[in-house]
């Protein structure tokens, strides 16, 4: 196999991975919401709470993107 | 009509170009960005010392109140009010720098300065450089901040659990076996610690760049109205990759400190 070709295959590899971020990323404002039903009052917090909590699950598939920029 | 709906420009590439040499030292576009991003926080700073009122108004109303927004975080992370205002100055540094130089780059028209061929400006944080060595200093921070709570013996020990693997063999061979496990656990801490570094840089770089990469790759795609919803989300992750860094950074020196006692030593 050509390199271009193995290096094209590995950068399409690497976007396929960030798939599974939305998968956790889905849990946990799911799980967010949830608290919000329980509990209205403390719906601001939670949601900010649960912005940095997306941008830490994101981490990976930023890894992944920058691997992707690298290859 | 090409030029008119598109607007083609070459992908910054991932090493920033050097602008010219300080003896031997190379700046780069990027770094020119740190010296505009230092440069404003630091006039800020002392026009907004000298024109500060015991009454505030106008724009000291708004660094009051984003003042009070940090400390009130940083507070609830940490758990204690007086700790928390020990590593307060350094999380509102952070924020403000990180945070600065994540907007500037969204500015429009910045793009445009060329010298010789290549950008002046580039966003700073979308070097690996500039991120890469924030992360590796706020480790070593964290690192001595452990050293000064616990001790030096202490500091190693908790890599490094010889005496525990001792004290579990001397109760049984089971807590012995369990004592092994740890000692292995706290090998790993060590690994633990440099992903730190890694994991806090990368996050960081792979937000700005990715963003600038991909708003070059949409201006060759649209140049109209599309770009401005790539605007938003870049200004808004922008703004949380800061909170995400800094809230960490505290989160990772809240677990640094010894437990809430009445005596301890100070950092």
């Amino acid at each position: 196999m050509e390199l271009e070709a193995a290096r094209l295959i590995a950068k399409g590899l690497t976007t396929l991975t960030m798939g599974l971020s939305a998968v956790g990323e889905g849990y946990l404002i799911g799980k967010a919401f949830e608290a919000m039903g329980r509990n209205p009052e403390i719906q601001d917090t939670l949601f900010t709470r649960m912005i940095i909590g997306v941008a830490m699950a994101e981490s990976t598939a930023i890894y992944a993107l920058v691997a992707f920029f690298i290859l | 009509m090409e030029g008119f709906l598109r607007i083609q420009r070459s992908i910054s590439p991932l090493e920033p170009d050097t602008i010219f040499s300080i003896a031997g030292f190379p700046i780069s576009n990027s770094t020119m960005m740190l010296f505009v991003v230092v440069a404003l926080v630091a006039t800020a700073g002392i026009v907004f010392r000298r024109r500060a009122q015991l009454i505030p108004q106008g724009f000291q109303n708004v660094v009051e109140l984003f003042y009070d927004a940090v400390l009130g975080v940083v507070t609830q992370i940490v758990g204690d009010a007086r700790r928390a205002e020990r590593i307060f100055p350094l999380i509102f540094s952070l924020i403000v720098f990180i945070g600065l130089s994540n907007i500037l780059g969204l500015l429009p028209g910045l793009s445009s300065i060329t010298i010789n061929g290549a950008n002046l400006f580039r966003t700073a944080t979308s070097d690996f450089n500039t991120t890469f060595a924030i992360a590796l200093v706020m480790v070593v921070f964290l690192q001595v901040v452990t050293i000064r709570e616990w001790g030096l013996l202490a500091y190693i020990g908790k890599f490094i659990q010889v005496r525990e693997v001792i004290q579990g063999f001397r109760q049984g061979f089971a807590a012995g076996m369990t004592a092994v496990i740890n000692f292995f656990i706290g090998l790993l801490d060590i690994v633990s610690e440099l992903a730190k570094i890694v994991s806090l840089s990368l996050r960081l770089f792979g937000n700005m760049f990715a963003g600038e990469v991909l708003a070059t790759v949409i201006l060759g795609g649209v140049a109209f109205v599309v770009p401005a919803l790539w605007m938003s989300m870049s200004l808004l992750s922008a703004v949380v990759q800061t909170m995400v860094f800094s809230f960490l950074v505290t989160a990772y020196y809240t677990l640094a400190l010894k437990p809430e006692t009445d005596s301890g030593p100070k950092v």
